[in-house]
């Protein structure tokens, strides 16, 4: 087959029936596309679904069996919930196929749901199956620490402000670099993005003595002190801070893309109503720009909630401000043969950000998209 | 706006306003008397023991709102009714709390689930959206879901709060508060710049006032205090009444108005950009220059050394040795490479003929051969020399390559199934999971046991087939690549979501020409889409290569650079802050810098291009 072949230039998509053999080949096609897929699928979700099931066995099987032991051990009423539910999902494909109108019935539906609750209930009270590695994790506080309540709540004190302080700056920026005329705003635009690049690993020393000494300049003996030393060492605002600075040139980027493409003629005729930047910045962009706002607060939160290196460098020695993720490898170094209570806490750690990321995965995609697939 | 606004007015809505006037304003000033008593630290009410700032703070915020709410109702809104009924729940959940917190001391969970402020704060914000919404004739059933979902968030945050004390309210209304200030001043130097065109000589009076606090401030910072008498507030007057001073003389003669309006223009542009520059500048830009300074400084940053830590790192053999280099060529990986390179060589030269080109490498035959080729051959490479930064480069190398291309294959085959959502949201959830989490996961992955059965999935398979167990982590040079692996888990789905969104802009005819010139899907695969996407990938690709530069958690978590799988974050952050060498740290906080300033040329270029492009 070449595509040099000469064709007139109009030819309805589909219109002369397709031959049997190409038909053939391409239902091969798409059934083998459909294995390598759903292989990846599986590949993908194992290491989470084994560090899952572990979680939930108790401390001796986990030391001793493997966790897929766990399928061999369990009553065989689990699988027979399982071919019920996979029945169920069946009768469903069945049942919407011919009129695909996409509304599931009831029948179907109600399998899918008994067959689950059936080997769910059963997973829930196999006599392998234990809660204790949870209540340990988030209750039990060690002698070393506060328990992981506590980490949590570290984590959103640190998270919330650490993603509401660089949207608020970001967006001010991001409408002056989009729609305000003055020299050089090309450049420093081009600077900022370009500071995308920075390591953030550069920024830690010099902001560690930034927080902790201040900022003292040394001229011919004489000692200035441009900035006081307020000792933000091991306190939250300091992560914050460091956040805010480091998050900055990715939500101007975003945000700024996003501003440009708003139509311009409506707020050329805001300003020729005489409304200033500061009416058209509050009453127009940012209501139409919620959506790139909220992506990016989404990027933003999972970021720092999942960060360790900023947390670790500033308070990582303050255990009543340190976030989840410290807590969490503080304990892979103390207790590295512990699977029990490191893969609950794992998971525990993984919670929030998991159930963000499934309400708002749309917003979420969209942010990603905002500044990369334009041009 | 909704028509139930036009409703008549009726005795019966006054009252009830009233009456929700009457108590939402005793609750505001309940709160209010709360915080006073946090405040200033006594113990009235609540024994001092806990948390009456926080329940302060949302007891009046929440009285607060159903003042607000009574005047509506007063005015007759429908609307209203429901929205306080849910205040009034939130106002007695309030209620048996505090009642709650007298009886109860311990965090039991009974205890805990009665004792739910933050349950309140759920719906007191149910209420807001409830009424927003109502207002705007969302459905009913929509109105459901909201206030189930926010009620769901209070629920969430009175847990939290319940069994972990008042540090979230604190940190709210820390936030709050900051907010509000920085909102004041934003708010303040806009009006300020607004007075210039009323009151030319009160406007730069203020102005330069304010530049006087400045100025004064920085003085008194820097001059000893003279006894006892507190000198900075002096100073700043002082400072202030000066500058205030020259400001009113200057501004007895205003200048034309087009000039002021001018003024007021740029003004307004610094007071849009300066914050975030200001960010920008204290934590990239000044931490850039001053670790390129302290990496030509000895340890304790006090002499200067000259190249002496750049000299360390690359004569070192844990960061840059090439002993190995022989390894390369006898190893069987460069063999293959060279012959599979040979081949894409020679299949590319047969599809040049026949398109009348040298070489034609658009096909997934020869662009296949030559990428496997090209990565066995640096494979060969990387396993044989050894140090933090060739592992480094094949850290960034192997990403990128293989999270690229599997997040293309993803995107391509997920593309045509019914359940495309579901396939990529399992795809893309290692994403949401923090890279400590995953390096957790993973190190279950590769554990090994010395004792009893094998824990570890991959010892399982290996055992499975016959084999010994395995310390894989300490297999080098391989363990690097066991970690890599873990990267690439976590970024093909990024990769996936940016070209997958690509991919749906593909215009569908030409693909639709394609099939019908008879194409196979192969061919518009690599004649189509991908150079349609090629910009897409581009952006995968240098994102990829910046992020991965700066590989940290997952090395830190499984192996902390121990058996040879040393990176240079890692290092950098080791030298820095456990063996306290500021200089060297710097010094290989610089190399990784340099190693992503390519990467920061290709941005600049392409943002460039954009721009000259709009």
């Amino acid at each position: 087959m070449t595509t040099s072949a000469t064709r007139p230039t109009t030819i309805e998509a589909g219109s002369t029936p397709e031959p049997t053999v190409a038909r053939l080949s391409r239902t091969l096609g798409s059934l083998s596309a459909r294995t390598v897929l759903l292989f990846l699928i599986i590949l993908w979700t194992i290491p989470s679904l084994g560090l899952f099931i572990t979680s939930f066995r108790t401390e001796q099987d986990i030391r001793f069996t493997g966790w897929w032991t766990f399928f061999a051990d369990i009553s065989p009423l689990f699988y027979v919930g399982i071919v019920i539910a996979l029945a169920g999902v069946a009768l469903l494909w069945l049942s919407n196929r011919p009129a695909g109108d996409g509304i599931p019935s009831l029948v179907p539906v109600s399998v899918v749901a008994i067959g689950a609750l059936l080997a769910l209930l059963v997973a829930i009270f196999s006599e392998s199956t234990t809660f204790e590695n949870y209540s340990r994790v988030l209750s039990a506080s060690g002698a070393d620490a506060p328990n992981m309540w506590a980490h949590a709540l570290n984590s959103l004190a640190i998270v919330l402000p650490a993603t509401v302080i660089p949207i608020s700056i970001a967006a001010f920026a991001a409408y002056a670099f989009a729609w305000m005329e003055w020299k050089g705003r090309d450049w420093v635009f081009v600077a900022v993005v370009s500071l995308m690049a920075v390591p953030l690993q550069m920024g830690l020393i010099p902001l560690l003595a930034l927080y902790s000494n201040g900022a003292h300049l040394n001229i011919f003996g004489f000692e200035a002190t441009l900035f006081p030393d307020l000792s933000l060492n091991g306190k939250a605002l300091s992560v914050w801070l460091t956040h805010t600075g480091f998050g900055l040139p990715l939500a101007i980027f975003l945000l700024r893309n996003y501003m440009a493409t708003l139509p311009g003629d409506i707020i050329e005729s805001a300003r020729i109503d005489g409304a200033d930047h500061f009416k058209i910045f509050f009453r127009l962009i940012v209501p139409l720009s919620i959506p790139a706002l909220a992506a990016f607060g989404i990027f933003q939160f999972l970021w720092t909630w999942n960060d360790y290196l900023i947390a670790l460098t500033f308070v990582g020695g303050a255990e009543n401000v340190a976030p989840m993720t410290v807590r969490l490898a503080n304990l892979v170094g103390s207790r590295g043969q512990d699977w029990e209570v490191l893969t609950a806490g794992a998971f525990v750690t993984s919670l929030l950000p998991l159930i963000i990321f499934f309400s708002l995965q749309r917003y979420f995609v969209r942010g990603l998209l905002a500044g990369s697939t334009k041009g | 706006m909704s028509p139930r606004i036009e409703e008549p007015r009726s005795q019966n809505t006054t009252w009830l306003g009233l009456l929700t006037q009457v108590w939402g304003a005793v609750w505001a000033v309940v709160g209010l008397f709360l915080i006073v008593n946090d405040l200033a630290g006594l113990d009235w009410l609540w024994g001092g023991t806990s948390q009456s700032g926080g329940v302060g703070v949302l007891v009046a915020s929440t009285g607060a709102w159903a003042v607000v709410l009574g005047f509506a109702i007063t005015r007759v809104r429908a609307w209203t009714h429901d929205a306080a009924l849910i205040t009034y729940t939130g106002l007695v959940m309030i209620g048996l709390s505090w009642l709650f917190s007298f009886l109860g001391s311990g965090t039991s969970l009974i205890y805990g689930l009665i004792h739910l402020p933050m349950w309140a704060f759920g719906l007191f914000l149910a209420s807001s959206v409830s009424v927003r919404n109502d207002l705007h004739g969302v459905p009913p059933t929509k109105l459901a879901k909201t206030l189930g979902s926010v009620g769901a968030a209070g629920l969430i945050f009175g847990l939290l709060f319940t069994f972990s004390g008042e540090k979230i309210v604190t940190t709210m209304v820390g936030v709050v508060l900051s907010i509000a200030i920085a909102g004041a001043i934003f708010v303040g130097i806009n009006k300020l710049f607004d007075l210039a065109r009323i009151n030319y000589q009160l406007f730069m009076a203020t102005g330069l006032g304010l530049v006087g606090a400045v100025v004064g401030g920085l003085v008194a910072l820097n001059s000893p205090p003279l006894g006892g008498m507190p000198t900075g507030i002096v100073t700043m007057l002082v400072a202030i009444g000066i500058f205030a001073g020259i400001g009113w003389v200057r501004g007895r003669t205003v200048p034309p108005p087009a000039e002021v309006t001018k003024l007021i223009e740029k003004a307004r542009i610094a007071i849009f950009v300066s914050p975030a520059l200001i960010f920008i500048f204290v934590s990239l830009v000044i931490p850039t220059i001053r670790t390129v300074f302290l990496s030509f400084l000895n340890k304790d940053s006090e002499n200067f050394v000259g190249f002496d830590n750049y000299t360390w790192v690359f004569t070192s053999d844990s960061f840059f040795s090439v002993s190995g280099w022989s390894g390369i060529f006898g190893s069987s990986m460069t063999l293959w490479g060279v012959i599979l390179l040979a081949a894409a060589l020679g299949v590319a030269a047969v599809y040049g003929r026949r398109r009348g080109a040298m070489f034609e490498f658009g096909g997934s035959l020869p662009s296949g051969l030559a990428v496997v080729g090209g990565t066995l051959i640096l494979f060969a490479v990387f396993t044989s020399l050894r140090g933090a930064i060739w592992n480094n480069l094949w850290w960034v190398f192997a990403v990128t390559v293989f999270s690229t291309a599997l997040g293309l294959l993803v995107a391509v085959l997920a593309d045509r199934v019914k359940y495309e959502s579901a396939a990529k949201a399992l795809i893309f959830l290692p994403m949401a999971i923090s890279m400590v989490g995953a390096g957790v996961i993973w190190k279950f992955v590769y554990d090994f046991s010395t004792r009893g059965d094998q824990v570890g999935l991959l010892n399982g398979i290996w055992q499975a087939f016959g084999n010994d167990p395995v310390f894989w982590i300490g297999q080098r040079p391989w363990n690097n690549f066991l970690l890599i692996i873990v990267m690439i888990w976590i970024q093909t789905g990024f990769a996936m979501v940016v070209l997958s969104a690509a991919l749906k802009g593909v215009p569908t005819d030409q693909v639709e020409a394609a099939r019908v010139d008879g194409a196979t899907e192969v061919d518009i695969f690599w004649r189509v889409t991908v150079p349609t996407i090629r910009s897409t990938i581009a952006v995968v690709v240098t994102t990829l290569i910046i992020l991965v530069m700066k590989v940290y958690d997952i090395v830190k978590v499984m192996t902390n650079g121990e058996f040879g799988t040393e990176v240079l974050a890692n290092a950098m952050f080791n030298q820095a802050f456990t063996f306290v060498s500021f200089g060297r740290g710097s010094a290989l906080a610089t190399i990784l810098f340099l190693a992503v300033l390519p990467m920061m040329y290709i941005n600049i270029r392409r943002v460039r291009q954009e721009q000259a492009i709009r």
